[in-house]
């Protein structure tokens, strides 16, 4: 999953983010602090329910009516279900559209449900056929019924190049002939990756096993399209809902009024509620006067939530006596600190371990204590089967990406290896020259490892010319590579550990953790994947640790956080930790 | 960038002669244009204090080394300030720093980097007055040489250099420069990679470059309109008449009667130069980390402004008071060579 936020400072392009072909991790939210609590993240891995049944249980004292503001700092280019991948308009498309699966929030966990469908989808014997079947009594805002070829359609819509151009790309990996279909407009429109075979019945055929589609089918990329209703590039104007809200009014790049659909109901939704009467988003806000006002909570600002990382001019203020009108909580987004391990031998990748100033990144990178937590992993505490470890680069080292590291012990390290003043090691990277703290982070980090031993050629270049050098596996780099992090798209390690280790990933001509090829990496992913999806996860977990004591690829550095600010008549704000953003399909708000 | 016209000149300087009072009180022999300017500068009290606080300013920047020596030992890092080393601990987890104005830190640390904001303004002053007096003085030849060519030689060059001269002016000139820095840096580079300090060194004389390329022009049609006139005076006429080498009529001749308009558009342009390099480094243009300038602070500065103003205002008022002595020095000058003002 994309995201759009334009997190506090920037830190993204500061870090070095680069987004990577699924699942691109291209943010950062302000982040922050190590001072020990922060790694404390709540265990909220998506399980599954394929029995649950609406309605949506009711929340204790909630009340109808008002219309809650959403202003933030991103603009949306276009409300199309099938172009839109990004953590924002997932969260307004979960207002107003209806996959074949939705997550429900139970005692701050992520389960999955079924939503139009009836259960989370069959597989066949060879895993290689799905079929979902659809709820009675769906309607579309115009309150025709839904039928299965309205899924199909819009499944078969998310390969145009041109409609669906910033979607993701699962499917044409997986779907069975997918990989150069060109959707219904351009391609077959009778392609046979995605079927109805009638009104209720969706089967999807696929190329290889994917125990993890019915995640994947929760994407707004799977809510129904009438095909005769289709106005291609147009129909972003006004996408048919088929959840509690319906589009009332819709300016592009500026604001999106959601009304009441009348045809919603909540007989058949498990996941979904309707308090407020209407949302109101407003798009390409500034950040700071915006977070200022809702703390201040006048007139319409107490009805009105913000989900930009809070800017550190308020920090006082959440943590004093507005901390009733902010919440935090984890997202979807891993950092880590990437290195070239075809370049750089073990002991040395250790030795840069030892010495890597975490503290000092995130101070001069302007993150705060609540945009971000420490982390020892590379699978985040929220999925279900993460191991909780904390590996030691040297006995006693701790490597939990907190510390400002060791500068002594990385020099010792590096004269062991045969490294000293008259023959340094030379670590090459690249960094953003045209973003002001990408500058300022490589002051601090250049200036700290070199007081541990290293030499280090900085090379400056513009971000977009960035994103190019180090996504090519061939650059001149030894680290700091692409990615710099990963968000995954679903909570299963099968989305993270995959695309970014090993060498199928490598060999798609993008750079991975570590840039590294090994057989044993690539026969246990391989051996993983083969299992199900319950059994995967402890699989995943064992295998982070085992990756993390004997490779050392990538160094783990910290999770992302969500933000929301909102006003005192907000009610029910819950960060959802599978995309940083509240879940504001459980938002009420008190008159 | 500026552009003193004559016609203005002559405009105000008639209007203070009305309320001057009259001159001829002692009987002077013999002292040129320049003398008596020099005199009457000196007479000058804005003039005078305008001029002390530049030469502050240029001691602070060329003793910036001895001065940041001065502060005392941080009791934390252990270490005298410089004005690069980052010392992060002595920042809070939001960024914030923990230690305020001390007597190892005269102005604070900078937040988020925990450098030394005495040691960074210090030596901030040095990029704003090499970049404004350089530039300003390749300016003005750049200028004087084209005005002299195009007045004095009419013709076909005169229409040439007039021609360049408004079209340089037609130009967009920051929008243009935002697009040429990044350009040019890539050009000089030749496709190597470059450090940080490489990068900023390139940007330091791109940027004195771009600003003499874009900052001639005024002053150029200035001189050329002087020396059209100059040209058909009598002295100049018999100079020519009884064969005096053209070189000879321009530096010696026409010259001389130009040093007032030129001394005064220079000392306009100095002021004008080191807003633009401000301006260019504020909108990310011009010097680049880890070089320390007044405009690349206050960018950073603002949007801390309401928790950390210590950060700000050190630059903000050194930069105002440096611009704004500059500009009344460069007023005082020009109403001292102005022979229709009487003081």
């Amino acid at each position: 999953m994309r995201w759009t936020k334009v997190l506090t400072v920037g830190a993204a392009a500061s870090l070095g983010f680069v987004a990577a072909c699924g699942a691109p991790a291209a943010n950062n939210g302000g982040a922050g602090g190590t001072n020990g609590t922060g790694g404390k993240v709540d265990t909220a891995g998506a399980a599954l329910d394929p029995n649950a049944k609406g309605p949506a249980p009711e929340v204790p004292g909630a009340k109808k009516g008002g219309i809650l503001t959403v202003p933030y700092a991103s603009t949306p280019a276009n409300m199309d279900p099938s172009d839109q991948f990004f953590q924002d308009t997932a969260v307004i498309f979960s207002l107003t559209h209806r996959a074949l699966t939705t997550y429900v929030s139970r005692d701050g966990k992520q389960v999955l449900v079924p939503d139009l469908a009836t259960d989370l989808g069959k597989a066949s014997e060879d895993g290689l056929t799905w079929t979902f079947t659809l709820k009675d009594g769906v309607k579309f805002e115009d309150g025709t019924p839904v039928k299965a070829a309205d899924i199909v359609f819009a499944a078969k819509r998310s390969f145009d190049p041109d409609l669906a151009a910033n979607g993701p790309t699962y499917q044409r990996e997986f779907f069975k002939g997918g990989a150069d279909y060109q959707g219904p407009y351009k391609g077959d429109k009778n392609w046979k990756g995605v079927e109805a075979p009638d009104d209720k019945t969706v089967v999807f055929h696929l190329e290889k096993r994917f125990e993890t589609l019915p995640y994947f089918v929760s994407f707004n990329q799977f809510t129904p399209i009438p095909e005769a209703k289709d106005k291609k590039a147009d129909y972003q104007l006004h996408p048919l809902a088929t959840g509690p809200y319906m589009f009332d009014k819709y300016t592009p790049g500026t604001e999106l009024v959601l009304k009441r659909n009348p045809n919603w109901d909540p007989a058949t939704d498990p996941a979904r509620h309707n308090y407020p009467d209407g949302f109101h988003f407003k798009w390409g806000v500034d950040t700071i006067k915006t977070q200022t006002a809702i703390l201040a909570s006048n007139g319409d600002d107490a009805t009105s939530l913000n989900w930009d990382p809070i800017d550190s001019s308020l920090i006082p203020q959440i943590e004093g006596d507005k901390k009733a009108q902010f919440e935090e909580g984890p997202s979807s987004c891993v950092l880590m600190v990437n290195m070239d391990a075809r370049k750089i031998p073990l002991e040395i990748r250790k030795a840069i371990a030892v010495a890597w100033p975490f503290d000092s990144i995130h101070k001069a990178g302007g993150e705060t204590t609540h945009s971000f937590s420490p982390a020892s992993t590379i699978i985040p505490p929220q999925i279900p089967g993460h191991l909780d470890y904390t590996a030691e680069v040297v006995p006693g080292v701790k490597m939990n990406g907190q510390g400002d590291g060791n500068p002594t012990m990385a020099k010792d390290m590096l004269a062991k290896a045969g490294y000293g003043p008259d023959k340094p090691f030379e670590l090459i990277y690249y960094y953003t020259n045209d973003d002001d703290i990408a500058q300022k982070v490589n002051q601090v980090r250049k200036q700290k490892l070199e007081a541990a031993g290293f030499k280090v050629q900085d090379i400056g270049v513009p971000g977009a010319e960035r994103r190019k050098i180090v996504s090519d596996p061939k650059g001149k780099y030894n680290m700091l590579q692409s990615p710099r992090g990963w968000c995954f798209d679903w909570p299963s390690a099968d989305s993270i550990i995959p695309p970014t280790f090993g060498t199928i990933a490598l060999s798609g001509g993008s750079t991975t953790f570590g840039n590294f090829s090994d057989a044993k990496i690539d026969a246990e992913i391989k051996r993983i994947q083969a299992l199900s999806i319950t059994e995967q996860g402890p699989e995943w977990g064992k295998m982070d640790k085992w990756l993390t004591e004997n490779y050392l690829l990538a160094i783990p550095d910290n999770n992302d956080k969500g933000n929301s600010v909102f006003g005192t008549k907000v009610k029910n704000v819950h960060n959802n930790p599978n995309k940083g953003m509240p879940d504001l399909t459980d938002v009420w708000l008190d008159q | 960038m500026p552009e003193p016209s004559a016609a203005t000149l002559i405009e105000e300087s008639e209007e203070t002669s009305s309320t001057t009072a009259p001159e001829h009180q002692e009987v002077r022999t013999g002292r040129s244009p320049g003398q008596v300017a020099w005199a009457r500068l000196k007479r000058d009290k804005v003039a005078i204090i305008c001029f002390a606080i530049i030469l502050f300013f240029l001691l602070v920047a060329i003793f910036a080394p001895f001065l940041v020596s001065l502060e005392a030992v941080d009791p934390i890092t252990g270490a005298k300030a410089d004005p690069s080393t980052v010392h992060t601990e002595l920042v809070d987890f939001n960024g914030l720093p923990t230690v305020g104005a001390s007597s190892a830190h005269w102005l604070g640390v900078e937040p988020r980097l925990g450098r030394d904001l005495f040691a960074r303004w210090a030596y901030g002053a040095r990029p704003s007055l090499i970049i404004g007096f350089v530039a300003a003085f390749a300016s003005t030849v750049v200028g004087v040489a084209l005005g002299l060519i195009g007045g004095y030689l009419g013709g076909a060059s005169d229409k040439v250099i007039s021609w360049v001269i408004d079209f340089f002016l037609s130009l967009p000139i920051l929008l243009l420069v935002l697009a040429i820095i990044p350009i040019m840096q890539k050009r000089i580079a030749a496709g190597g990679d470059l450090t940080p300090e490489e990068t900023s060194t390139i940007r330091f004389w791109v940027l004195i470059v771009i600003l003499v390329v874009f900052g001639w022009m005024g002053l150029a049609r200035l001189v050329r309109g002087e020396v059209k006139s100059l040209r058909e005076r009598e002295f100049v006429q018999a100079a020519r008449a009884i064969g005096v080498p053209t070189r000879s009529i321009l530096f010696r001749e026409i010259l001389p009667n130009l040093v007032g308009p030129i001394i005064v558009s220079a000392s306009i342009a100095v002021p004008a130069y080191i807003t633009y390099e401000a301006t260019l480094s504020y909108l990310g243009a011009g010097l680049v980390e880890p070089t320390a300038s007044w405009g690349r602070t206050i960018a950073d500065a603002q949007n801390l402004f309401a928790t950390y103003p210590l950060w700000l205002w050190p630059s903000v008022i050194g930069l105002s008071l440096l611009v704004l002595a500059l500009s009344l020095l460069g007023d005082s000058i020009r109403d001292a060579f102005d022979p229709t003002s009487r003081r």
